[in-house]
């Protein structure tokens, strides 16, 4: 037994287990899939060629990403006890916990089972259909069966939206889903592996982590940074209403991270595909930030004698712009 | 970077005043500073489920308030009622658990866990199990009972019979001793979707999540299993010296913190003499036999007989389905995992650990999909 007894609040810096799929380099504003780099693979690779990486440690060959991209199209429709429980949750209900819900019933099963790789293929082909199905019911419209045909990208916002996205908004989410598809021992993360170490099956895991996810201190900061972009309305009252704001003790949506000490490699990317998509939105993300120093009135810097990372935009403040310009939920 | 302690044993992960195990003492403390030994004979599961969540045991006053507030939140809501009425009614009870509290908890906008949420997140978990169980019988549910207390309320929906005082006792006692029991796995997982300022549905629903592991809640049921298995006394010997032989872990035996007798499983065994005297002494038999073939294998280690070996024989005693032992254990320990919840939100931060990289070096160039 280690005798490390010492309390390391929120384990910060506690190594918690081994990994081989993503790492964080905080210092250096690194994120690495397997070895790749992200930026190498963010605007290259589909969401399918990532997730093959992150289940099976190296890329697919054309075969094996087809038969990937089979597994998920057959696996996208929700089963018959999936679709009565998502009837049976009110249509203003948390997506989040429309999720956690319905994932959970679309993986019950007889008897426990391992974890393995078809049925995290199987998990992750329902995610779309659940929150589209639910986006539209919530707007009143008519669901959309999934297609085949269509990537993991491009079926999903098929399904929001009724009709096929254009190329480039496919590619803007494809490489949004990239991005996100993995970051060290995040807080959900490491839910879903807490919950695997009891041996339980992959579902329960998954159900943990989005959870976890929800909590605002987490997923839920992209949502509460198109909800503040909304409150400064536009980029000449970016800079008084950040001042106003942080008088009044308001939280910055969108800055400030626990590992990053330099500029989120994620929100690099994702800064400059808003600035080609939506120059507007992007007008109004960037003002308060346009320098590459931040202003000094972030929550953090705030606080004398904190330790905490110098401010710089996490990824979550271009992901919301962005995920606002493909009218996607923004829970997604 | 700080070493790697694989499962974090021995890493402290929070404080907490909920419980404490002292491991080298084999004792059981619930907050305030209780001993379980000395809460047992007093104490029912509602009034230690109050001491969890206050700090102290209720008044009588407080009681009857805790057990009407319960009773007023028994019932499933419409959504919890739809979803469970769609799942297969052979699905296994913790996935049906995980579902309905989770379609139960479902909110429009994210609320900050409170104590309401935790008596009314704990009062629904007999309802579920005691549906779940009649569902899989073909039959049709039974509503609670406001005068009945939880631990009778669990048999009655399962029955839907007046239960027996003595088994009602039995559950009851059971339900006391697992209501708590320091950072296991899951009041961790608990505690860390907490962390991230999510919902009090949402831990409950991780922890029960994590609670469904064979190497955790799902302990209880193996342990029977082995015994079913072993059959009689008589039996005992040549079957663990077989499976021994075969290298297969014996069910019920073994714990990471306790490095004596678990006190939870002390009190069971005692109880489990009258509750199943035919199983009792199959389970003595194994157990003695188990513990000399451990110690002689492993003499350093201290092979203990632990909760789920004991528990698994009373609770066929009180007529508790060996399919329902996990679920039995997640309404228990409900109180403990909202406890914990409630009392991280005084000093919220997000639980991120690090994490050892063990794969190739940053600066691989991906090749185009044709090269590959």
């Amino acid at each position: 037994m280690s005798t490390n007894t010492s309390y390391v609040p929120g384990l910060e810096g506690i190594v918690a287990s081994q990994t081989a799929i993503s790492m964080v380099d905080g210092a250096n504003g690194r994120l690495v899939y397997q070895g790749y780099v992200i930026a190498d693979l963010a605007e290259e690779m589909s969401f399918e060629e990532v997730a093959f990486l992150l289940w099976e440690g190296r890329l697919p060959t054309r075969a094996e990403l087809e038969a990937l991209s089979l597994e998920l199209a057959a696996n996208r429709t929700l089963t018959q006890a999936a679709n009565i429980a998502l009837d049976a949750l009110p249509s203003e209900t948390d997506p989040m916990d429309v999720l956690r819900s319905v994932v959970s019933v679309q993986g019950v099963e007889h008897r426990l089972a391992k974890p393995t790789v078809p049925l995290a293929i199987h998990a992750a082909a329902s995610f779309p259909t659940i929150l589209a199905m639910f986006h539209r019911r919530q707007l009143g419209l008519e669901p959309i069966q999934p297609r085949r045909d269509l990537s993991h990208a491009a079926n999903y916002l098929y399904m929001l939206n009724g009709k096929e996205s254009s190329p480039e908004i496919v590619r803007a989410l494809n490489t949004y889903l990239v991005l996100l598809a993995d970051h060290g021992m995040n807080a959900s993360t490491f839910a879903a592996r807490v919950i695997a170490s009891t041996e339980s099956d992959l579902i329960s895991a998954l159900v943990g982590a989005i959870g976890a996810l929800k909590g605002p201190a987490h997923g839920g900061a992209p949502a509460a940074v198109i909800e503040q972009l909304e409150l400064i309305g536009t980029a000449d009252k970016a800079e008084q209403w950040m001042r106003d704001a942080r008088k009044r003790k308001v939280k910055f949506m969108g800055f400030g991270h626990r590992i990053y000490r330099v500029y989120d490699p994620r929100a690099k990317i994702l800064k400059e595909m808003c600035r080609r998509m939506n120059p507007k939105f992007y007008d109004l993300a960037t003002r308060p930030t346009s320098s590459s120093t931040p202003p000094g009135c972030c929550r953090r810097s705030a606080c004398p004698g904190s330790s905490s990372p110098p401010p710089s935009p996490s990824h979550a403040s271009p992901a919301g712009a962005l995920m606002c310009s493909n009218r996607a939920p923004t829970t997604a | 970077m700080a070493e790697f302690s694989p499962g974090l044993e021995g890493v402290v992960a929070a404080e907490t005043a909920v419980s404490e195990v002292d491991g080298a003492n084999g004792r059981l403390m619930y907050r305030g500073g209780y001993l379980i030994e000395d809460l047992v004979p007093v104490a029912t599961y509602e009034e230690v489920a109050y001491l969890l969540w206050h700090g102290e045991l209720p008044t009588e006053k407080e009681l009857e308030a805790l057990r009407r507030q319960m009773a007023a939140a028994r019932k499933l809501n419409a959504s919890a009622r739809g979803t469970l009425a769609a799942m297969d009614s052979q699905t296994d009870p913790m996935d049906v658990l995980r579902t309905v509290v989770s379609a139960q908890g479902a909110a429009k906008a994210l609320a900050k866990p409170t104590l309401d949420e935790a008596i009314a997140l704990t009062a629904i978990f007999p309802t579920i199990l005691g549906a779940t169980w009649r569902r899989r019988q073909g039959k049709d549910p039974v509503e609670p009972q406001d005068d009945l207390s939880h631990a009778a309320n669990v048999l009655w929906m399962m029955e839907g019979k007046e239960p027996e005082p003595d088994k009602v006792h039995l559950v009851d006692t059971y339900l006391v001793l697992l209501a708590d029991h320091g950072l296991n796995a899951s009041t961790f997982a608990a505690r860390v979707v907490a962390s991230t300022g999510s919902d009090l549905t949402s831990c409950v629903v991780g922890a029960v999540a994590a609670l469904k592991g064979p190497a955790h809640g799902g302990a209880t049921l193996a342990a029977r299993n082995m015994l079913d298995k072993i059959g009689s006394a008589d039996n005992a010997e040549k079957w663990l010296t077989e499976a021994h032989a075969r290298h297969d872990r014996f069910s019920g035996f073994g714990h990471r913190v306790y490095r004596t007798y678990d006190p939870r499983a002390k009190i069971l065994r005692e109880m489990a003499k009258t509750a199943a005297p035919d199983l009792y002494k199959t389970a003595a038999k194994t157990e003695e036999v188990a513990l000399k073939i451990l110690h002689e294998a492993h003499p350093e280690r201290p092979n203990a007989t632990n909760v789920d070996f004991w528990a698994s024989v009373v609770l066929t005693g009180a007529g508790i389905p060996k399919e329902l032992f996990t679920t039995l254990f997640a309404t228990s320990r409900v109180s403990g995992w909202t406890a914990h919840v409630l009392e991280s939100l005084s000093d919220l931060r997000i639980i991120r650990p690090a994490s050892r990289w063990i794969g190739p070096q940053p600066g691989k160039k991906p090749l185009q999909l044709a090269k590959r």
